[in-house]
């Protein structure tokens, strides 16, 4: 398991969202952080991702890519608002 | 705008040592719409087994051209970079993902509001591509770089760097460097570690309301931005990336 930041979610959120989600902004649901993607303290193992509050420690989201499927889960934030 | 990211097959088309760890590797990718420096690749690389290892890269390079270069670090307990250090040879097929990422990256700046870059050892590859932009634009925004390495044989793109320090223009990026390990003769310090007084130093003041790019491995990148926060910089203005071994 290593920690990183929310910059190495670029390519595994590219597999579900057009355009650089790890620019977007988003609130922590638990603290109200807001903060960009980029910024998330993200643990990761491999192909497995998962991404934490910089503020709260909070589980933001989660991303696995397995195969051909990539799973997106995202119960810890809100108001994700994309550049377009 | 951002080109929208892909899995590519990159052909090797060069490689050089960079430093006695690491390698500069030059991919062709014929259908690649271009990148803006500090972007990265994710590199994928399947075994005969079908087993499956994928590790992020910054890209060295930026613009249009249908080809990228990478510099990679040889990380002895690590899956992937080994292989490209040691192993990769001209011709060679890779996959890559890209280009990736739109928060770590600097385009030529109307505004020319300053910029202070650091780099802790092999970080200083999206750090090159953001000092060979800055060069290749005519930019005349302030660039400033602060290179912590080991030693002077681990520098990366020595002759860039060089040429910048060397150049008196208004486009030339001040370049500082902090050797922890070794410092070559003349040096204007000795070695030792990036320590918070030097960091107050050797980077622009929130006076004047640098952004800030900070790239090396996560111990590196936390340290620093702690410092920064102390030393008066907001925390927004510091753009982050961290790396483990990979």
């Amino acid at each position: 398991m290593q920690k990183l930041d929310g910059n190495v979610l670029a390519g595994p959120l590219s597999e579900v969202m057009t355009g650089d989600a790890t620019s977007a902004h988003a609130r922590c649901v638990h603290c109200g952080d807001v903060a960009v993607i980029a910024q998330a303290v993200v643990y990761a193992d491999g192909s497995r991702f998962v991404a934490r509050c910089r503020r709260c420690d909070s589980v933001l989201l989660t991303i696995v890519e397995a195969g051909d499927d990539v799973r997106l889960t995202m119960t810890g934030v809100t108001a994700f608002t994309m550049p377009v | 705008m951002i080109a929208h990211a892909a899995w590519h097959v990159a052909t090797v088309s060069a490689t050089h040592p960079e430093t006695p760890s690491a390698r500069r590797i030059v991919l062709d990718i014929p259908d690649w719409p271009g990148n803006l420096a500090g972007q990265h690749v994710d590199v994928r690389l399947t075994a005969e087994d079908g087993y499956q290892a994928s590790r992020s890269y910054s890209i060295a390079s930026s613009g249009d051209a249908p080809s990228i270069e990478l510099a990679v670090d040889r990380v002895a307990s690590g899956e992937v970079s080994p292989y490209l250090v040691d192993d990769l040879m001209v011709g060679d097929q890779l996959e890559v993902r890209g280009p990736l990422g739109g928060w770590f990256v600097w385009r030529p700046d109307p505004a020319h509001r300053p910029v202070q870059l650091i780099a802790g050892g092999s970080g200083v590859v999206p750090i090159a591509a953001i000092v060979r932009a800055h060069r290749a634009a005519l930019d005349v925004t302030p660039l400033r770089l602060l290179y912590a390495v080991r030693t002077p044989d681990d520098v990366f793109f020595r002759s860039e760097l060089d040429r910048e320090a060397a150049d008196p223009g208004p486009t030339a990026v001040h370049v500082d460097y902090v050797f922890s390990r070794r410092a070559p003769d003349g040096a204007p310090r000795p070695a030792g570690r990036l320590t918070r007084e030097l960091l107050g130093e050797l980077v622009l003041p929130p006076q004047q309301n640098p952004l800030v790019f900070v790239c090396g491995s996560t111990p590196f990148v936390e340290r620093v931005l702690g410092w920064l926060k102390e030393l008066g910089h907001e925390v927004d203005d510091v753009r982050a990336e961290r790396f483990g071994g990979a």
